[in-house]
């Protein structure tokens, strides 16, 4: 999850530099793009004002691999995520059977949040997707941001349409809008909150609102963040999604 | 025949009795023919509420679609429905035809979402093979472009009403999500649980913008004979070749027919308790005949009746108390069922919070099948004669000697 939307981010303003400047594009892979890393995530899942928390761990190397595992509540403890490419997996443990995340599955929310499994699992580069306009220098939060508007070039998208403002001095994405084909706001998401590790600055908080329904949104906050760390390449396999 | 008579008196002579043991009889049957009237009635309503609003008799598909039932599909559709309207355009026992298309789509009236079918009507069509512009309850039917009916219990859930505001969200064929706002321009109560909770109507071409597409995804068929709807199945299919599949609704719907059968035999099976304790009191009562006349059957043997003319008379006894029994059973039956016939069984507030997958509610109305009645009236009499067998074997078995030990 935290990983494809470091990837939209990145995504995102590589395409915006491959109107204004291939340097600068540079300069951003060098802050957000990861070899590996490892994380703590919680998950707060606001609805109609009353909130759930869930947390897993996860990992994740490069933007193929991706492992999740949550830890909290009991009732969701032990289920994981295997995603390789643009496959992904379940396993619950009541189960004990991992099922592949495929079709319809994949328009479902994932654990009740305001993800659904393809918003996680897209992979595909956004300028193959969109076309990308930028539109000028717009201010949000105090910050100036590039903004970007994305119209879909190919059908087979999630969303036809996206606004997105990209911070001008550490260029992370502000806020993301997601829209339907009609032009309604469905979505809209907000990094609020970013830590500097290392040389990188990495969001550590990320709002996803429904916009469709009133205080409807998920959060997300990570914690132990470790960046270019070593992963066995045993963690993203099926054997060890399905281990006991 | 004077065996007869000896057995009439004799069935008459405790009056009481006889009428206890018809009467355990009679309930048995009653019960039977009550609820096969019911699930008659059941079927009936089940049957019209589909073939009324959710699929007509016969349904034309782009082949393969059915295969993904439930899952709605939208890359198997009919692209060119004109095609096949061409090709049956012919067909005389066709009443009506009227495309369709069914999508799966969140409701959303801005604090709450639910999943519910989108079904595309085409407003100048559907009359001719669905009633769902006569079940306009509140508002009216689809006019504005922008127009939306819902189910009157969806809208109880959504807490909207006519004149409402409400956004659907869906995914087009491609997986772009769409959505889009509506206004309710009536709410619809057609006693079928589907349309009145679960589904939404709208104007078909507003449906094929949503999902990006430009064809349809069934086509309903009404026709004027449904006794040969096989028949006429054959019929299209042959016209409009492999490319599509027809199916009759009871195929769409095999699940709930299925299910009907095994609550049938469910019934039947707690109506056949019944009639088992009738039968142990008729057996009950034949016995206690045999022990009180002992003296008097020995004396008919020792004045020369043999076994054959005993059991004769007591398995007319019995009989006679199965004809009874089985009679008033009818009787009794008959005359509940028409009560259910004519008046209902009113289940509206008992199911009211219930999500029944059998697509019926409000009241349940029967329909008597008198070839029931007549086998149930028939099982009733043999069951009676049977089951004094037993009895009987007791007053065979007697010396004419030792019986008269009893005078």
């Amino acid at each position: 999850m935290i990983s494809k939307l470091i990837l939209l981010s990145y995504a995102l303003c590589s395409l915006l530099f491959a109107q204004s400047g291939l340097e600068i594009i540079k300069q951003v892979d060098k802050n957000t793009v990861v070899s590996s890393l490892s994380y703590r995530a919680k998950l707060l899942i606001s609805l109609g004002g009353k909130i759930r928390e869930k947390e897993f761990i996860g990992y994740a190397r490069g933007k193929e691999y991706s492992y999740m595992e949550f830890v909290s509540p009991a009732r969701d403890k032990g289920t994981r995520f295997l995603k390789i490419g643009d496959e992904m997996w379940m396993y619950i443990r009541s189960v004990e059977k991992s099922i592949k995340i495929a079709g319809h599955m994949l328009r479902q929310s994932m654990m009740g949040s305001d993800f659904s499994y393809d918003d996680v699992a897209e992979n595909e580069k956004l300028q193959d997707l969109y076309e990308i306009e930028f539109i000028g220098i717009d201010t949000i939060d105090n910050k100036e941001c590039y903004k970007l508007e994305l119209t879909a070039k190919v059908p087979e998208v999630n969303y036809y349409f996206r606004k997105t403002w990209i911070d001008k001095r550490n260029y992370i994405p502000v806020k993301i809008e997601l829209y339907a084909k009609s032009g309604k706001l469905m979505k809209e998401v907000n990094i609020i909150e970013f830590k500097k590790i290392g040389k990188k600055n990495y969001p550590t908080k990320i709002i996803m609102i429904n916009k469709l329904r009133k205080d409807t949104f998920t959060e997300l906050i990570l914690e132990e963040i470790k960046l270019d760390i070593k992963i066995p390449s045993k963690v993203f396999t099926k054997a060890y999604l399905e281990r006991k | 025949m004077k065996i007869l008579n000896l057995a009439w008196r004799n069935v008459f002579r405790h009056r009481r009795r006889t009428l206890i043991t018809a009467a355990a009889i009679s309930v048995g049957l009653a019960v039977m023919i009550y609820m096969d009237t019911m699930m008659n009635g059941l079927d009936n309503l089940a049957a019209g509420n589909i073939i009324d609003f959710e699929t007509g008799h016969l349904e034309i598909f782009a082949k393969g679609y059915y295969r993904e039932e439930g899952l709605f599909p939208l890359d198997t559709i009919i692209e060119n429905p004109e095609f096949i309207l061409q090709r049956i355009a012919k067909i005389k026992t066709i009443k009506g035809v009227t495309p369709r298309i069914k999508f799966q789509c969140r409701v959303n009236n801005g604090i709450d979402e639910l999943p519910v079918l989108g079904i595309g009507i085409d407003i100048e069509k559907e009359p001719k093979v669905f009633e769902t512009a006569n079940t306009v309850v509140k508002g009216e039917y689809l006019k504005n472009p922008d127009d939306i009916l819902i189910g009157k219990d969806l809208a109880k859930d959504m807490d909207l009403d006519v004149g409402s505001f409400l956004t659907i969200i869906t995914r087009d064929r491609y997986g772009t999500y769409e959505a889009y706002d509506f206004t309710v321009s009536g709410l619809i109560n057609t006693g079928h649980p589907l349309l009145d909770r679960n589904a939404v109507l709208m104007h078909i071409n507003i449906a094929q913008r949503l999902l990006s597409m430009y064809g349809i995804t069934e086509l309903c068929i009404k026709t004027r004979d449904d006794n040969k709807l096989m028949q006429l199945k054959n019929e299209i299919a042959g016209k409009i070749g492999k490319d599509f599949e027809v199916y009759t609704y009871k195929e769409l719907n095999a699940g709930i027919f299925d299910l009907s059968e095994m609550k049938r035999s469910g019934q039947f099976m707690l109506a056949l308790v019944v009639v088992i304790i009738a039968a142990i009191g008729i057996i009950n009562t034949m016995l206690m005949a045999v022990m009180e006349r002992i003296p008097e059957i020995g004396m008919l043997k020792a004045m020369g009746f043999g076994n054959y003319n005993i059991v004769k008379m007591f398995i007319y006894e019995g009989g006679i108390i199965g004809i009874f029994g089985s009679l008033f059973g009818c009787f009794l039956g008959l005359l509940a069922s028409l009560h259910l016939v004519y008046y209902g069984l009113d289940l509206s507030h008992m199911l009211e919070n219930i999500d029944i997958i059998y697509p019926v509610k409000f009241i349940i109305t029967g329909e008597i099948n008198y070839m029931t009645v007549l086998s149930v009236f028939i099982f009733g009499v043999v069951v009676s004669v049977i089951v004094t067998l037993w009895p009987v074997r007791k007053a065979t078995k007697l010396q004419p000697v030792e019986a008269l030990r009893h005078v």
